[in-house]
């Protein structure tokens, strides 16, 4: 029998299968998110219009006459958006930033051509920023990024794995394990030459990656294994899943769950002696964990809640006895959240907003960008301290945020 | 923004009772997954309903649409190369779904990018013309047919290498 795409397709999406029934009423949680959406547009409304009121301000005062008695009927009557007071239930953490808004976040340098770059889930490497792109092909299709923070141009390099689980750069190379295979991709960092292939003698890679010195700490079938160019490799226990790895001093944050559970919780390993500290737990076991960026005092974690979430600070020393202690307020937005640490502040974004926090919780200032700038992140590198987006990445000041 | 009213809110609520069932099929048919379908939904229904005075004298399903695919395109960016946070469990066991046409077909619809794949599902399953198309998911009708044909060679090309054309 002779068949086309198009008929086999429209048989297949005909399926009464896809069609979708749920246990509860699946509306009831649409009113809690809508409130969630009006709350953070109120809250961004009110930091517009903080800015608008500045310059007004500034401007009334200049053409007032020194005789005025009341001043300028704009600033002694602002507009009711200018006053929006967070709702009660907002958590402290999401109420007004304490610094002003700054228009003037953003420094554009002469020599930095605004540029287009869809770098996913981007780090920093010395002077470079990092990352993998998925491409036409969609999530099978992926590419080694690399922008060069002094001119704002994105050099790329084909990855030739059918699927890369993740990224990191050690060694003077830029490690990318092809997910399901033993086989870990190497790129020069110099020119992101394809260098031959390492193969990772304790089994298939799952994905997750990170640097550790002069080695990466890759997740495999055998529990997490430490290679090194060389063919030196150590094992390190790791729980029945793991989600992610993340580079930090003296070792590896690991989140990680049951194998067919979420990622529910989070473990520093010291990759010297193998040891590991439970650190962090998921808030719903069936969303579990997503994702860790260690900074100078702990690691921020995000908490999904469906298609919300929120990241809380957890302070930590893995050098120390001290149990974690997390942060009484935590940073709300959708599960599009991301952080990245610049010059000792964390950057919190959800697409269309930046924010900085301090590490008890609180936003200390933000800024709206632009819709379609997806994830930001602020990195500072050995040439300077750059805000990447999905579709632009250029030049930023970190003084912003205090 | 101002608030939906009492009147408005009961207006969207009808609606969207009225369509949540196509919703979540369609849902279902750009992530290939029932939860994240009812979540995409959820999310898009209440985006909709923060703008309902705005959308509700145009084309609320187009907007709720536009936002469904605005999510899943978003959502395949972040964690296209991370490890989800759930397993998505497949329906039958592997063994059985590599001879099962809706199996290998749904797996090659999940291969494309979240544009082309609501083209697809618009046009093949919802009969919807170019112009429908293009006004629900905010494009140009000449993108339409472009997606529609890259999605469909893409679909065609690995339909022919597990040889389930003849």
């Amino acid at each position: 029998m002779t068949r086309d795409a198009e008929e086999l397709l429209r048989s297949v999406l005909a399926d009464p299968a896809y069609d979708v029934t749920t246990d509860g009423d699946p509306l009831a949680p649409v009113w809690g998110k809508a409130r969630a959406i009006r709350r953070r547009r109120a809250l961004t409304a009110g930091g517009t219009a903080v800015v608008v009121l500045a310059g007004v301000a500034i401007a009334g005062v200049a053409i007032t006459r020194p005789d005025a008695k009341d001043g300028p009927a704009f600033i002694t009557q602002p507009s009711p958006t200018a006053s929006v007071a967070p709702p009660s239930e907002v958590p402290s953490s999401a109420a007004e930033p304490s610094q002003p808004v700054s228009s003037a976040a953003v420094l554009p340098a002469a020599t930095f051509h605004r540029t287009a770059v869809h770098i996913e889930e981007p780090f920093a490497y010395g002077s470079t920023v990092l990352g993998l792109e998925t491409g036409e092909g969609g999530p099978t299709s992926f590419r080694v990024v690399r922008l060069d923070t002094t001119t704002g141009q994105v050099t790329r390099s084909a990855v030739v794995a059918a699927s890369a689980g993740g990224i990191a750069a050690a060694d003077g190379m830029v490690w990318v394990t092809s997910k399901g295979t033993d086989h870990l991709l190497r790129f020069d960092l110099a020119d992101l030459s394809q260098l031959p292939d390492l193969v990772d003698p304790h089994g298939k890679l799952s994905g997750p990656i990170a640097a550790v010195g002069n080695a990466v700490a890759a997740a495999d079938s055998g529990g997490i294994s430490i290679l090194r160019d060389s063919g030196t490799q150590t094992a390190l226990p790791a729980p029945g899943r793991v989600c992610q790895l993340v580079t930090a001093v003296g070792g590896l944050y690991v989140v990680g769950g049951p194998q067919g559970s979420a990622c529910i919780q989070a473990t520093f390993v010291h990759t010297a002696s193998g040891t590991g500290t439970d650190v962090a737990d998921a808030s719903d076991a069936s969303l579990g964990l997503a994702g860790l960026v260690p900074d100078a005092t702990g690691f921020w974690v995000e908490q999904p809640t469906g298609t919300m979430g929120y990241y809380e600070h957890v302070a930590y020393d893995p050098s120390s006895s001290q149990p974690p202690v997390v942060a009484p307020d935590h940073i709300s937005g959708s599960n599009s959240m991301s952080v990245s640490i610049a010059d000792g502040h964390a950057w919190i974004s959800d697409p269309g907003l930046l924010q900085c926090a301090g590490s008890d919780g609180t936003v200390l200032w933000h800024k709206d960008l632009s819709a379609d700038a997806g994830p930001a992140h602020v990195f500072s590198t050995s040439s300077g301290t750059v805000l990447v987006t999905n579709t632009y990445a250029e030049p930023f000041d970190t003084s912003v945020c205090g | 923004m101002k608030d939906v009213d009492e009147q408005g809110r009961q207006v969207f609520e009808a609606f969207a009772r009225a369509r949540i069932g196509a919703l979540l099929r369609y849902g279902h048919l750009l992530t290939g997954d029932p939860h994240a379908a009812e979540d995409l939904v959820q999310s898009a229904l209440a985006k909709s309903l923060a703008a309902w005075r705005r959308i509700e004298r145009d084309d609320p399903e187009a907007y709720v649409r536009r936002c469904m695919v605005n999510e899943a395109i978003s959502h395949t960016r972040r964690r296209a190369w991370r490890e989800r946070a759930v397993d998505v469990l497949p329906e039958r066991p592997v063994e059985d779904a590599t001879n099962d046409d809706r199996a290998v077909v749904m797996r090659a619809l999940a291969e494309l990018p979240p544009r082309q794949r609501a083209v697809l599902v618009l046009r093949y399953y919802e009969d919807r013309s170019e112009e429908e198309i293009a006004s629900m998911l905010g494009i140009a009708r000449g993108t339409v047919k472009s997606q529609a044909s890259k999605g469909l060679a893409h679909l065609r090309s690995s339909l022919d290498r597990m040889e389930l054309l003849a």
